[in-house]
């Protein structure tokens, strides 16, 4: 951009400061640099869950932003052991695995589980994460299966709950930073 | 030699410099002679039988500071002279009767005064401009107030702070104006479009926060008040201190600050909900009877909690949370602010010198530098915890000019022309995906506005003006949303390079050129009795959120985009007004209607729900409706039955609806209000006043209502959210009483909603979370010297 102003001096005293102002005003910040480029690094957009019992190998359940939730297909009458896990996948190149700070601030993550419809028993670990207060925040689980059934599993990562003793979403308080509904099916 | 001719004369005629008015009762002393005479009505006055010499005119004005002037020689010539005409600032009553200053003869004006303003010291400025007529608010909470005006707010309300127009409010509704009501002289509505001075792009009309004025004379005043409120436990505090001196010099500095804790509904702790506000002011220039320069430097900063069980993760928080009716965070009460939590720093520094002529011609240049900072924290985890996830810089600088050339055959001009440049930056270090993009905008202007007063009983104003704005962006889009959103074959050329994280660079470059024009008419049809009549024609183009907006809001779980395709916004309204500003029984009513074309509005997208998502978050995308009707009225009555007794009263009522009869969002429902002030002794200062507010429940309402299933005792059933239908009407009383202690100590004792009734406003947008506030009990004590 360019601009000329002509300045003639003597024509009362204002034209100094105008000039300044004006010189000011239209060379100042004519271009912009270009901005950086900023990818989200806090967004859970992969949420796996691995199940285990005494007779299998471990199996992963993965679900992506904007995939369907995969169905977890469990044996009936039988003990497994499972763990959640929560990444940021928005760089493909370079997954961050955000269960690791969950566990680090474990005073301000609970992992909560409602069943619908089928017959299991969700509940922590002896070797899950526990808090300052010595609650379990749910990470690793035991799932005790019943008859065969089908239903839902809604999980939810729960962020800052004001309690983690409530027995519905609701009682916890905090904000959910994830919430999904995984079909089970048991047989 | 020649012989003293002693049969000359001084014939003049005395004007008030500000309003070239004839001004009466102006004392004139010809020194020589030691001859006192007053100008009579007209102004005017005569000294005969003087001689060929110079002589030296006194003139005195008890509301003016004398002026003395050297006269050369006597002559037949009328001569003209002018007085600053300045009204005793101490004297409020003089002030509310008759000092109100008008920033156009045809507008239809709303004016609260400086005596009234004091009343909401304590409160924000948003609450304290509900006082007008026509003006509601919208609420995110009760520390962030956005003034609608006629169902419009944001880029449709033009707010102006001592002739600068404020330029941080466009950044969605949870932003309120950054201004401290303390420190005001005057507030000023002006309905409509008259006032292209501040912009053609103002369809609800401009908002005037006028200073205090100075007198030419050594004087040293000032105030201080402190108060404390009940609700949030809230403490305030606010001096001032003005220093005149006769040639005309001045300066003043004045502060002011508020805290308070977590509020209160009737039920329970509003947690997270306290604020935090400081504001001071600097100002020193130079006012003599011809010129004036004046430099201003103003800061305000403020830190507000955002409820805590307004923050939201998912869909599902948002469908439990209305569902439970009431928040799912109580927290014991604390002073504590914690996230999510904004803060907003404001800087503004201006320079003005103002010139006037004794023709009556008058020129202002003025130059000021905004810098508006505006952070939002969220809860958020790991490194990010205290890092701001949304951090916002824009500067403004704007220039103005503006002539107002002599009065000729009835005829005044006022012309101008404004640059305006934008340097809008979003920090990198959030590491969040900007929510409005870095740009740069600059606009150019120019109005011309013919003022026409062929008689005192009929005014005529014509005004055109014209905007060029030009708004250059860069910004980020996911290749994915931007393939959603059908941009490429559209916005191909736009896109700057590729990124690997799988982001487009592109470089969005917005031109608009805005005609606006006005209208208005001014008839007298008795004595203090006008009718006014205005018509504008309004385009406004899109503002940068609007354009560019593409983020997440925690507070409702949505996702707010914009629209690149959006085209300027054309409206035209009228506005018919009846007043009577005199006498025991006053009143205004004003009756408006609009048309707007392409009226832009965030509305729910098709699909409602994010689906990419997963449904966690609600989508709201910008959008233009071809053709919306906004019409209403607003209604001022107020009687003094006796000098002890006098009864106020105001309404408003709006209706909005699109072509296809839909209703349009957030239109405020009607409101009544009602003052009754009392001095139970005569001549006693003891003020008593009871007031009473209504609010209806608004009928008229889209339905954005959506499904969730929910998980009941491990049942899951599908049931409508609802978060479109308006909560119920209310009515709130209040109660004041104010007098004067020995010492000259003003002491005010308010109650809020006397009878702690428990409402939700339509406007509030935590109305799905949480009820309003409860009772609060204000104490204030000021001294004005």
């Amino acid at each position: 951009m360019k601009a000329f102003i002509y300045y003639s001096p003597g024509q009362g005293f204002w034209h100094k400061p105008l000039f300044a102002v004006l010189a000011i005003f239209l060379f100042a910040q004519c271009k912009k640099d270009a901005p950086e480029e900023i990818n989200d690094e806090e967004v859970i957009n992969r949420v796996t869950i691995t199940l285990s019992n005494s007779q299998n190998t471990p199996v992963i359940y993965t679900w992506n932003e904007g995939e369907r939730i995969p169905t977890l297909s469990l044996v009936a009458n039988e003990v497994y052991q499972a763990s959640i896990a929560f990444f940021d996948a928005s760089d493909p190149a370079e997954v961050e695995n955000i269960t690791e700070e969950v566990i680090e601030e474990a005073d301000e993550h609970f992992v909560f589980y409602e069943v619908s419809g089928a017959n299991l028993t969700i509940t922590s670990a002896s070797n899950d994460t526990v808090d300052s207060d010595g609650v379990s925040i749910n990470v690793y689980t035991q799932w005790t299966t019943g008859a065969p059934s089908s239903g839902v599993i809604r999980t939810y990562l729960v962020h800052e709950p004001t309690t983690k003793s409530g027995s519905t979403r609701s009682a916890l308080g905090g904000a959910s930073d994830v919430e999904l509904d995984f079909p089970v099916n048991i047989q | 030699m020649y012989a003293q001719n002693c049969d000359e004369k001084i014939f003049g005629v005395v004007y008030d410099l500000h309003d070239n008015l004839p001004l009466e009762g102006v004392s004139v002393t010809l020194v020589e002679n030691n001859s006192e005479i007053q100008t009579i009505a007209n102004g005017k006055f005569v000294f005969t039988g003087l001689c060929e010499q110079s002589y030296m005119l006194l003139l005195e004005h008890p509301d003016c500071v004398p002026v003395t002037i050297k006269v050369n020689s006597p002559s037949s010539i009328l001569k003209r002279f002018y007085l600053e005409h300045h009204l005793n600032e101490l004297e409020e009553i003089i002030i509310t009767e008759v000092g109100q200053k008008k920033e156009s003869k045809t507008g239809i004006e709303s004016n609260m005064s400086s005596q009234e303003i004091n009343r909401f010291r304590t409160q924000s400025l948003g609450d304290a401009l509900q006082q007008l007529s026509g003006v509601s608010g919208i609420k995110t909470g009760n520390a962030i107030v956005k003034p609608v005006v006629h169902g419009v707010s944001g880029s449709r309300l033009a707010i102006v702070n001592d002739g600068i127009r404020l330029q941080d409010h466009e950044w969605g509704a949870d932003h309120a104006p950054s201004i401290d009501i303390n420190g005001a002289n005057q507030v000023q509505l002006i309905k409509g479009a008259t006032a292209l001075k501040y912009g053609g792009d103002a369809i609800g009309g401009v908002l005037q926060i006028l200073p205090k004025r100075h007198l030419l004379k050594d004087s040293l005043f000032g105030s201080v008040s402190s108060a404390y409120q009940s609700q949030g436990r809230g403490r305030y505090a606010f001096a001032d201190l003005t220093k005149t001196y006769q040639a005309g010099n001045y300066f003043g500095v004045n502060t002011s600050f508020k805290g308070s804790g977590d509020l209160e509904s009737p039920n329970y702790v509003l947690s997270n909900t306290g604020n935090k506000e400081q504001h001071a002011k600097i100002f020193f220039g130079r006012n003599t009877i011809t010129q004036e320069w004046r430099f201003d430097y103003r800061f305000f900063s403020k830190e507000t909690g955002i409820l805590a069980a307004a923050h939201l993760g998912t869909i599902g928080d948002l469908a439990r949370s209305i569902q439970a009716g009431e928040p799912l965070v109580i927290s014991p009460w604390t002073r504590e602010i914690k996230n999510p939590r904004q803060t907003t720093a404001h800087h503004t520094a201006s320079f003005r010198y103002e010139r006037r002529m004794t023709n009556n011609a008058k020129w202002d240049i003025r130059y000021s530098y905004q810098n508006n900072n505006r952070k939002e924290f969220d809860l958020r985890r790991g490194s990010f915890k205290n890092q701001a996830a949304l951090d916002l810089v824009l500067q403004s600088h704007d220039l103005q000019f503006n002539l107002r050339s002599k009065p000729e055959n009835d005829l005044q001009w006022h012309s101008g022309f404004s640059a305006q440049l934008q340097d809008n930056y979003s920090n990198p270090a959030t590491g969040v995906r900007r929510l409005i993009p870095d740009y740069l905008r600059y606009k150019l202007g120019a109005y011309a506005v013919s003022e026409y007063i062929p008689s005192n009983n009929f005014t005529a104003e014509i005004g055109v003006r014209y905007d060029y704005d030009r708004l250059d962006a860069q910004k980020f889009y996911r290749i994915t949303d931007w393939d959603r959103r059908g941009y490429s074959s559209e916005f191909q050329n736009t896109i700057i390079s590729t990124t690997s994280a799988g982001n487009y660079l592109t470089q969005q470059l917005k031109e608009y050129g805005n005609l606006s024009a006005s209208l208005g008419i001014k008839q007298a049809l008795a004595e203090n009795t006008f009718v006014f009549m205005n018509l504008g024609y309004i385009n406004r183009s899109p503002n940068p959120s609007e354009l560019f907006s593409d983020g997440l809001h925690h507070a409702l779980a949505t996702i707010e985009l914009g629209e690149l395709r959006l085209k300027q916004e054309r409206a035209i309204k009228g506005l018919f007004s009846v007043e009577k500003n005199k006498g025991k029984l006053r009143y205004s009513l004003v009756a408006y209607w609009s048309k707007v074309s392409d009226y832009i509005v965030l509305e729910p997208t098709e699909e409602g729900i994010d689906q990419a998502r997963n449904s966690a978050f609600l989508v709201r995308q910008y959008r233009q409706l071809p053709d919306v009707n906004l019409s209403g009225l607003d209604a001022d009555i107020s009687y003094r039955f006796s000098e002890q007794f006098s009864w106020s009263s105001s309404a408003a009522w709006i209706n909005g609806k699109q072509k296809n009869g839909e209703a349009l969002i957030d239109i405020p429902p009607f409101n009544l209000s009602n003052k009754l002030t009392i001095y139970p002794i005569k001549d006693h200062p003891l003020e008593l006043r009871l007031t009473s507010e209504y609010v209806g429940e608004q009928t008229a309402f889209p339905d954005r209502n959506f499904s969730y299933n929910f998980l009941t005792d491990g049942i899951i059933s599908s049931a409508l959210v609802d978060i479109s239908t308006p909560p119920s009407a209310y009515h709130l009383m209040g109660l004041e009483l104010s007098t004067r202690i020995p010492l000259g100590i003003e002491v005010r004792l308010v109650v809020d909603n006397i009878f702690d009734t428990e409402y939700r406003n339509y406007l509030n947008r935590l109305r799905y979370f949480t009820a309003d506030t409860g009772r609060n009990l204000r104490l204030e004590l000021s001294y004005t010297f």
